[in-house]
């Protein structure tokens, strides 16, 4: 085999991350009998374990906080566009179900003779509990300015403009009026 | 049951809005989410450093470099929803590399007086490696040898010879198909060794 060839078999064996170059047995046959080859091969195997060896650098932690900044942790302590339209999502979500409870109340129980059976109980409160739950979630995920903007601002907004009516026969002082009368 | 009761079939639970809104918000969108963010700090965390030396020794300037792998995180938070975990390292290796390219490529339209080095930079200070030789520094004498390669010829060697990954990985990252990037590694091997030689460096 000429020169050539065996160089060209030198670099496969190299692509194929082999230590030495002496493993196929032509390339051992050529090597050992012509020195230019050899040295070229052995400087080839040299310089590759030597790139092998170069250290990797490591990204200053500067540039490590840059990327959290800008990208996953950017939400601590303040409140971002992604994070005021969660908090609107949680309001408006709590607001929904809540009025749902209040307008199933009122519809359900206008008169002393509706009076809200142990189901109906059990529904309201469990309404009351997933609001409830919600407007946590938006106080775990948006920390203190959850306080500010979803509760005050957006939860307690919304539910002022939701006419409660609470059935007449179960409020207890109507009740204890109409005893009395 | 009468007008006012309910019959279990209603209760909450079984309210479509009401399950839409708790499985949308309190299930799947939070759990979803907590997990992106998760795999994306690992990501960030497994793949930094890689990014970061890939990017300085191509570009030779540290602090592009750093701009490099700052820009190449965020976007993959940006696509987040779109790169698949199994192939997030391919992605982060192929926008590296573009977003090097592009810095090389402004580089270069740029005129030379233009091109004074920034602070801290080393793009104009590449240490001669025939002085490095003859300091008896292999390891730096390749270092600066490399980086005096063209920018084809040290991605390829940076990407296998120096980092190992395997030739599906850097045939993505260079958008080259597997016989191109074996004829484009033994050339860029050969240069290396011309140059090191020629420089006497005797490995």
């Amino acid at each position: 085999m000429s020169c050539e060839e065996i160089r060209e078999l030198v670099h496969l064996d190299l692509d194929s991350d082999r230590t030495g170059v002496s493993a196929d047995g032509r390339i051992a046959e050529h090597l050992a009998s012509c020195a230019d080859c050899r040295t070229w091969a052995d400087e080839h195997v040299a310089i590759r374990t030597s790139l092998r060896t170069l250290p990797e650098l490591e990204l200053p932690d500067l540039a490590l906080q840059r990327i959290w900044k800008r990208t996953s942790r950017s939400g601590e302590g303040r409140i971002t566009s992604t994070m005021r339209h969660r908090g609107l999502r949680v309001a408006a979500a709590a607001a929904i179900v809540i009025a749902g409870a209040v307008g199933l109340w009122n519809w359900r129980g206008p008169t002393p003779s509706a009076q809200p059976s142990e189901a109906e109980l059990q529904v309201a409160a469990q309404e009351a509990r997933v609001a409830l739950e919600l407007v946590a979630g938006a106080l775990r995920r948006t920390r203190r300015v959850a306080v500010r903007d979803v509760l005050v601002d957006e939860v307690s907004g919304t539910l002022r403009k939701v006419p409660v009516e609470w059935p007449e026969s179960s409020n207890p002082e109507n009740e204890n009026r109409r005893n009395k009368t | 049951m009468g007008r006012g009761g309910l019959s279990n079939r209603k209760k909450l639970g079984h309210f479509p809005v009401v399950a839409l809104l708790r499985n949308f918000w309190a299930g799947d969108s939070v759990v979803m989410m907590a997990m992106q963010n998760e795999a994306f700090e690992r990501a960030v965390l497994e793949q930094k450093n890689r990014v970061y030396t890939y990017a300085a020794m191509l570009l030779r300037d540290p602090i592009e470099a750093q701009d490099v792998a700052q820009e190449t995180m965020i976007r993959l938070w940006q696509h987040k929803d779109k790169v698949e975990t199994g192939a997030t390292r391919y992605w982060l290796r192929r926008t590296a590399h573009n977003l090097c390219i592009d810095r090389i490529r402004r580089r270069n339209s740029r005129p030379e007086s233009e091109l004074e080095p920034a602070e801290g930079s080393t793009a104009t200070a590449d240490p001669d490696p025939e002085r490095l030789a003859e300091s008896g520094e292999l390891g730096e004498a390749i270092t600066a040898a490399l980086a005096k390669l063209s920018t084809g010829d040290r991605a390829v060697l940076i990407l296998r010879e120096v980092q190992g990954l395997p030739y599906d990985e850097i045939a993505h990252a260079l958008a080259v198909p597997l016989g191109t990037l074996k004829a484009r590694l033994h050339r860029a091997r050969e240069n290396l060794r011309r140059r090191l030689t020629r420089a006497g460096v005797t490995p």
